[in-house]
Parts: structure tokens; sequence; C-alpha cells
């Protein structure tokens, strides 16, 4: 393998670790502190995107612009939904599966009585660069960016602020923390908005290269659940390992996994032959097998293993 | 010993099976075709409330064994249809792949030991992949003799007639067994409602096998598991074996369901693979009640009876010219919400009943039912009996008294 081509490979690799960080990480902040599974996740995902898109197109602002308000406005209805259905099924976690996927589809609803079922692109100015023979997109430089400075900020905000203090007291014990004076409802709610808001900003930075469509975070939702299933307990290590270990996997199958099968008679022209593999979608096929099978060696995902071994 | 069938249980069946059996007689063939889906809908559905409701294991998948059923005996069927004029091949076919896929499925997740949430989840990312899958299959290269998956426009035949390329589609349940003159089609249309009363044969007979299935060993251990799964693993239950075999099973029973919606429709495409078909599995559940065996039909049938009426009243006026900017903003609106509702009205119904009514519908309608029963067989069932001879006597002899 050429130098060129073990480069490209490895961006390709690195972008596909990008992609899943940004999915999972508001997705795996509010399971991880709430356990809360969040099916409406994908939808927020979505509705980033949207705002983008009539940031863009209908109040005439610059791109970067749209994408600074998506978070914000995902994040202010993450909070309206937990105050509004989430709150009163705390403590059931099925329960508030089941709502947040009723959330979820009449969040689809909405949006396409709204928007209307066409997909649509978002114009965006960047060009590619070369990487010896090939050329590859700036953008997913960007994205790459964009996805570390998340994974940093949230870091630093849990860990050094009074919010996220009081959050993480919240989460490991809300008794004692509302004994102490914290106001526990109010950082349920605080942290699942901090979560959507993290979903709105994902779909934001991901809607110049995806059709937006009001159906889209189904399309992502799968992966991302798988990653947070597979990276455990601890938030962010968690999900920054699965996400290591799913992207490598994902980049290198999507790449690498073509084969031709031979197949007789039945179709025409003569020659026939059945291409598998070399495309995304195989690249997925693997991410779901591995996810599975790391599973049945690790149930706690792999934050949990490291913490169990420690 | 315990008694199993109660007197309010023969008046329930009564009042259930007596119009199902006189509905093609009595409505156009129309309504036997609807309530033939909302049948299979409802066999799926008791899939989901076999291990969700009994033994605790809530799986957003069983539309993945259904659509892998569906996707199996059309392949089979396809090719075998016109060799051997039967579809025997074609059934076992969709069952076993329902099950083996569920089997594969359970394995993993039960040996694995991963936590309830977890399994919903994993059921949900096999859905969605298969639904990737199935959309990816468009290509000529995805052909099983003369059966082509065909992507987003479903799976059909492609054959060659006298130099022509022919298209058709998957043949409706045939039987050709040894003593038969010819094959047997069970269809549903102006002439035959043969395939409505499989689908209704095929209905009671998975409730009957899965009520059996309760009664026993294996669904008395699941009970438990639902209740305290530590305390039966204690007992000395391999609980990972009892949830590994329902599953199994619920798969296999979803796989019969989507058997009999690809010969129903003689149809199938990746849409059965989609987020709303296995959301509204999980509704028709949710608001049939998730512990009572009836309440996938009376969900299903709920809601689709529901979603077809809120698509009949779709408005189809156009909007005048002179109406005001508020006036065409409303009706434009409207009639956006309405081409919607059947997203809208499920995710209401989810939300709702979680917050509102945990039951579903089924439940107290058997308790108002064994309350009043005495009224019930005196009076509701006669009446629900004289109004179906009525029609029956109306649309075949034309006796109508109204």
């Amino acid at each position: 393998m050429s130098v060129d081509t073990a480069a490209i490979v490895v961006l390709e690799i690195v972008n596909s670790i990008t992609i899943l960080v940004l999915l999972a990480l508001g997705l795996a902040l509010i399971f991880g502190m709430m356990r809360i599974v969040n099916l409406a996740q994908g939808e927020f995902f979505t509705a980033g995107a949207f705002t983008v898109l009539s940031a863009v197109r209908f109040g005439h602002l610059p791109l970067w612009a749209g994408m600074l308000l998506a978070p914000v406005v995902v994040a202010g209805i993450g909070i309206v939904i937990e105050r509004l259905i989430i709150r009163r099924l705390y403590g059931r976690p099925l329960d508030v599966m089941l709502a947040t996927w009723g959330v979820s589809i009449l969040l689809i609803g909405l949006i396409t009585v709204i928007f209307g079922a066409v997909t649509q692109g978002i114009p965006f100015a960047l060009g590619n660069f070369q990487v010896g023979r090939y050329s590859y997109p700036e953008y997913r430089i960007v994205m790459t960016t964009v996805a570390a400075g998340l994974m940093l900020g949230v870091s630093l905000l849990f860990r050094y602020t009074a919010f996220g203090r009081r959050a993480r007291a919240t989460i490991a014990n809300p008794e004692m923390a509302s004994a102490a004076g914290i106001n526990t409802p109010r950082m349920f709610m605080l942290t699942f908005g901090l979560g959507a808001g993290l979903a709105g900003a994902a779909g934001a930075i991901m809607a110049p290269i995806v059709g937006v469509v009001p159906t889209m975070g189904a399309l992502y939702i799968a992966r991302a659940f798988i990653t947070v299933v597979v990276g455990g307990p601890v938030v962010l290590v968690g999900t920054l390992s699965s996400a290591s270990a799913l992207g490598f996997i994902e980049a290198l199958i999507s790449r690498f996994s073509l084969f031709q099968i031979e197949t007789a008679g039945h179709c025409a022209p003569p020659p026939c032959a059945i291409n598998i593999g070399g495309s995304a979608f195989f690249g997925q096929i693997a991410l779901l097998i591995f996810a599975i099978l790391l599973l049945r060696l690790l149930p706690q995902g792999i934050s949990g293993f490291w913490r169990q071994r420690r | 010993m315990r008694r199993v069938w109660s007197s309010t249980e023969t008046l329930a069946a009564l009042l259930l099976l007596l119009p199902l059996l006189a509905v093609p007689w009595a409505f156009k063939p129309y309504a036997a075709n609807v309530l033939a889906v909302y049948m299979i809908y409802g066999i799926l559905a008791l899939s989901l409330t076999l291990i969700w409701g009994y033994a605790g294991i809530m799986s957003f998948g069983q539309t993945a064994f259904f659509g892998i059923g569906a996707y199996a005996y059309g392949a089979i069927g396809l090719n075998w249809i016109n060799r051997t004029q039967q579809t025997h091949a074609a059934l076992v076919g969709g069952l076993v792949a329902a099950a083996l896929l569920a089997a594969v499925v359970g394995y993993f997740m039960f040996y694995g030991r991963i936590s309830d949430v977890y399994a919903s989840i994993i059921t949900l990312a096999l859905t969605l992949v298969l639904f990737a899958f199935a959309v990816s299959t468009g290509g000529d290269e995805w052909v099983i003799g003369v059966a082509r998956f065909g992507g987003f426009n479903g799976m059909f035949g492609q054959g060659e007639s006298s130099q022509n390329i022919a298209n058709f589609q998957i043949p409706p349940v045939t039987v050709w067994l040894p003593g038969m003159a010819e094959p047997f089609q069970f269809k549903i249309n102006r002439e035959s409602a043969a395939g409505y009363f499989l689908v209704l044969g095929a209905s009671v007979l998975v409730y009957v096998v899965v009520r059996w299935l309760l009664r026993v060993r294996l669904g008395r251990v699941a009970i438990g598991i639902r209740e305290n799964e530590a305390r039966v693993a204690s007992l000395g239950y391999d609980t990972r074996f009892y949830k590994f075999a329902l599953f199994t099973i619920a798969g296999a029973i979803a796989g019969l369901a989507g058997i009999l919606f690809a010969a129903w429709g003689r149809f199938v495409n990746p849409d059965r693979f989609g987020l709303g078909f296995a959301s509204s599995t999980v509704v028709y559940v949710l608001l049939g009640g998730r512990t009572s065996l009836l309440g996938g039909f009376v969900g299903a049938a709920i809601i689709g009876y529901l979603t077809s009426y809120l698509a009949e009243i779709v408005p189809f006026a156009t909007i005048p010219g002179d109406a005001t900017p508020w006036m065409r903003f409303l009706m434009e609106a409207g009639r956006r919400i309405v081409r919607e509702a059947p997203l809208l009205v499920q995710g209401a119904v989810l939300v709702g009943i979680v917050l509102a009514l945990e039951d579903g519908v089924t439940p107290p309608l058997s308790r108002l039912l064994t309350r009043y029963r005495r009224w019930a067989w005196w009076v509701l069932l006669p009446v629900v009996v004289l109004y179906f001879a009525h029609r029956v006597a109306c649309l075949q002899a034309d006796w109508c008294l109204f």
C-alpha cells in the first residue's frame, strides 16, 4: 500500500470515528447520567439539521450562525419534552423508552407537517484538498475538529464547573444531593437539555453533507445506540473508545470488503458476478455484527470492562 | 382442578368469532380483505405480547422476523410455484428463516446476559440494518432464481414467456396435497374467502398455542422471570434458556404473520423493516394491553380503522382562489396534518398510554364484560347475532328490513 492510500484510509477511519462520536455523545450523556434510553434522540438530530435549513433558507443567516443556533433551539425542545413528559416517568426505564419513542414519532410527524416529506440540501462552500493521488473533502476536517471540541467541552463542563459538580452529585445520589441543597429536578432537566443540544449540534454539523429529510434521524439512531451500548457506563471514555473501535471496523470494511461471487445462470447479461461489499452499507453491517460479538464478550461494554478490571 | 376456560371467555370467544365467521357473507370482499390484514398484524402483535407482556423482554425487532418470514416465503414461493404448483416449501422456509434469525439473535442477547434495555436496542438496530439491507437490493445482482429483491420497489418474480420478460407476483398460499385433484389457492376476492379463513384460522391457532405455552413449564418460568429473574435463577432454572426459547418461538410466530402478509398482499417491500412498522406493532400491543393475548388484535383493529378512516377524510377540495391568506394557511395546515395523521396518532397514543392508561383497552373491556356478563349473554350476544344474520340475509338474498 502506498503512502497516500494509507493516509486516505487513516483519514476515513478518523471520519468514521468522528461521525460516531457526534451521533453518540448526547445519547451517551443522557443514558450514562440519567439511565434514560432516549429514542427521540434521532429526531433531536433531525431538528438540529432543520434549524440550520430554516435559518439559512428562510432567515437568510450565514451557515455558521445557523449551526450555532441549532443546539440552542434543540436544547429548548429537549427541556420542554423533559418538563412535559419524561419528568413524570423517572424510575420507569421501559416506560420512558416507549414515551420517547412516541415523542420521536410525533416529532417526525410535526416536522413533516411543517417542512414536507422532501429531501433538501444545504449548500456550502468548502472544497477538497489533495492527498497524493486522492482528493479529500475539507469539511470532514472541520467535523473532526468540532467533535473533538464538543468532547473536550463536555469533559471540562462536568469536571470543573459548579453545574458539572452538581449534576454529577445528582446522578451519584439524588436524595443526598437534594438534601445538600441541590435542585435535583432542575439538574435532570438541564442534563437532558444538554444531551438534546448535543444531538442538535451533531445534526447541524452533519446537515450539509447529508440529505435533510424528516426521517433522517432513523438512519443514524441505530449506529448511535450501538456505539453507546458498546461504550458502556462511563460517558466520555466509553463513547470515545467504542466509537474508535467501531469506526475503525466500519471504515476498513467499507473500503476493503469488495468480493466478487460468480453466480450460475438466471441473470443477464451472461458474465454474472455479484459485487458484495465495498459500500458504506457493508461497513454498517460489519459494525452491527462486531458490536453484537463484542457485547457477547463484554456485556458491560468497553468502559464497564475496564472498570471491573481495576 | 383450576378452571381453564371461564364462561366469560366463552362469551368473548362467541362475540368475536361468530361475527368474524360471518364477515365474508355479511359484507363486501373489501371488509374481509381489510380484516385479514388486521388479524395478520394482530398475530405479529401477539408474538410481541408473548415475550414482552409475559417474559418482560421488550423487542422492537418483531418486525424483523416478520419481514424475514415474508421475504423468505416470497423468494421460495416465486421459484417453486411454477414447478410444483404449491407453496409448502415456502411456508416451511419462511417459518424456519424467521425462527433461525430469532434463535441467533436470541442466543447472543440472552447467553451474553445483555440487560433488558440493551436487548431492546439491539433488536431495534437489527430491524434498521435489515431495512438498509432490503433497500440496497435494487440492483440486477440481487436475484434468487426468478425472484428479484427489487430494493424499494419490493419483491417480484421475473421470468421469460415467449421471449418477453414477464413480471409476476408472490403467490398466495397454495396447497396441493396428495389426494387433491388440483392445487387450492387461498385467495380473498369476489368468489372466494378462503384466504380470509386461512388468516382467521391461523389467528385462532396461534392464540390457542400461545395460551397453552403459557400454562406449561416454559410459560410459567417466563412469567417468573418477568416478576423476578434473580429469584427464578436461584431456584435452579436456567433463565437464559427460557428467554432464548421463548424469543425463538415468538420469532417464528412473527415469521408466520410475515408469510401470511406476503401471501395476502402478494407483495413485500422494505417498509416491513422500517421504523414506522416497528413502532405501529408496539403501539398495537400497548393500546390493546400488553398483558392480554387478545390485546394485539384489538389494538391492530383500532389503529387500523382509525388510520384508514383518517386517510379517507383527507380534504380533496381545492382551495378557492378568493380565500384570504389566513384561510389558505389554515386549510393547507389542516390538509398536511390529516396527511400525516397516522404518524401523529401513533405518537400520541404511545405517549398518552404510557402517561395515562397503562393497561391498554382490553383489560378494562374484559372487566366490563365479566361484570355485566348476564346482560352480555342475554342482550349483547343476541343483538350481535341478529345483526349479522340480517346482514347476511340482506346481502345474499336481498331480505333487507332497513
